[in-house]
């Protein structure tokens, strides 16, 4: 089966995550509703990214409309069903946060759409609770989305390096997208200096942190990758690892490293400057090569981590060999 | 209640195929796909042995827990059987498997393409019927792959009486190995 689907759902579904949880710290920074009106324009990342996602797990079902109705069908003991279900709430959740954005009576960007703004008036005050639930549930979707690709049969990637490594992707460029976004209406419209200052120190904080942890899950996922307890499963670890770091995936995963945390890293490293000398239009061009250097360095980080994997199915007859 | 099972005696096989052939003549399989395969064990060198994979029927599927649309079911004689009307391909099973048993064919009636298909103890074809009640046409257990099999390599049923046979040739065995012949 073709990985892509898996590489575009886990990235973008993740995505979306990081930027539902940093319209929610921009909610939080915003002093007033000038400062919200600017953070506003952030808060159309999130579904669509999530929507990219769903299409993209569903392209690859051989009956995507009827694994929508059933695949909440084994909540029992099926990672998937949970995943399933975890993420259609998180994304119900996404919506009801959105729309308490872009249809605020005063600022939101559809506020001229009729009827909705009016429903959502009184709700308004609650903007900051249902983004914290819904950011509560989104990183219970990242729990849940790890658990289901750490199984008995998929050897390399049943390790803690795995949720880690969600981890990384949705706050390094979940965040980051919001704030590219909002770069790119800061280039344009020049306003609010000092609210978008205050988002871009707390990205910049993030982003270096999710480098820091990126690097040092890297060096554990190929350092302790061989810690299966059975030979089978050490022997499916071993044959991941020689696809990394000496066969097919060995390209992909040092363009990962190069572009995804060095790139990355010398980027953030820049954005410092400017950011203390408040040249903000130079920050934001800095703020925008950050997010393309993680979003393409995240592609191709969970290209390796689906590619380069070895089954357990894959390697049974080398381990019957050692018993015969 | 008898439980049903596989077993191959790997001192018996001679990778002859033949278990491939019946097994896909017997249920139907279509180009490009197989529920049985033949696997080299120490390929290429002395003492290469051979073994026919195909699904375990596992007392504690993996592939069950895994699948997210209860598509496969086990039976209470131990059969594991999937119902491809329930299932949406999604290839959760193929991971889950240690066995590498489920397989999503490409080729074939269309509206099978890239759902699970496997080993059902010969109970279920390829191409799937229903009952008027909606309920999977189940048929005796009676491997093809095992009855097919030339050199009696392939023993399939009831555990208690495959593991009596095989008990006894590997004593067989151990006695001819004692005595030098």
């Amino acid at each position: 089966m073709s990985h892509t689907a898996y590489v575009v759902f886990t990235v973008f579904s993740q995505m979306a995550v990081g930027a539902l949880i940093a319209m929610v710290i921009a909610d939080f920074l915003a002093k007033g509703k000038e400062d919200a009106k600017f953070f506003e324009t952030g808060a159309w990342v999130c579904v669509p990214v999530a929507i990219i996602g769903l299409i993209a797990m569903l392209s690859h079902e051989a009956r995507p409309i009827q694994a929508m109705m059933t695949m909440n069908a084994n909540l029992a003991t099926s990672w998937l069903s949970r995943e399933s279900l975890v993420l259609t709430v998180f994304i119900v959740l996404a919506v009801i946060y959105t729309v308490l954005w872009l249809f605020e009576p005063e600022y939101g960007s559809l506020k001229g759409i009729p009827l909705i703004p009016k429903i959502a008036k009184p709700f308004i005050p609650l903007r900051k609770v249902v983004g914290i639930i819904s950011a509560i549930v989104g990183f219970a979707f990242l729990g849940v989305s790890a658990k289901a690709y750490m199984m008995m049969g998929l050897p390399a990637m049943d390790q803690a390096t795995t949720p880690l490594f969600f981890l990384v992707t949705t706050l390094l460029v979940g965040v980051t997208a919001v704030a590219a976004v909002l770069s790119v209406k800061y280039v344009v419209k020049k306003e609010a200096v000092e609210p978008f200052t205050r988002l871009l120190w707390a990205t910049c904080g993030i982003a270096l942190v999710m480098v820091i942890v990126l690097l040092f899950t890297l060096f554990a996922n190929i350092s302790v990758l061989q810690t299966a307890e059975t030979e089978a499963a050490t022997l499916a670890q071993a044959n991941t690892l020689e696809n990394m770091l000496h066969g097919d995936y060995t390209a992909l995963f040092y363009a990962r490293v190069v572009i995804g945390v060095i790139l990355t890293l010398v980027c953030l490293a820049a954005l410092i400057l400017p950011l203390k000398k408040k040249d903000i239009s130079k920050a934001s061009a800095l703020t925008f090569a950050v997010f393309v250097c993680a979003l393409i360095g995240e592609l191709l980080g969970r290209a390796v981590f689906f590619g380069a994997n070895v089954p357990l199915g894959e390697v049974m007859p080398y381990v019957l060999s050692s018993i015969v | 209640m008898v439980i049903y099972k596989f077993l191959h005696d790997v001192d018996r096989c001679i990778d002859c195929g033949g278990c491939f052939a019946a097994c896909k003549d017997s249920n139907g399989v279509p180009e490009g796909t197989a529920r049985i395969r033949v696997i080299r064990l120490n390929e290429g060198k002395l003492g290469e042995k051979y073994a026919a994979m195909a699904c375990m029927h596992c007392t504690d599927p993996a592939c069950l827990s895994a699948c997210p649309t209860k598509a496969i079911t086990k039976r209470p004689d131990g059969i594991v059987i999937n119902d491809k009307a329930k299932c949406i391909g999604c290839g959760y099973c193929g991971w889950a498997c240690p066995f590498g048993a489920p397989k999503y064919p490409d080729k074939g009636p269309v509206e099978l393409r890239g759902i699970m298909d496997k080993c059902t103890f010969c109970v279920v074809p390829y191409e799937q019927e229903k009952d008027v009640a909606g309920n999977l046409i189940q048929h005796e257990p009676k491997p093809a792959c095992v009855s097919f099999c030339a050199t009696k390599a392939r023993l399939g049923g009831d555990v208690t009486e495959i593991t009596k046979t095989y008990t006894a040739r590997m004593a067989g065995r151990l006695v001819q190995r004692q005595v030098g012949v």
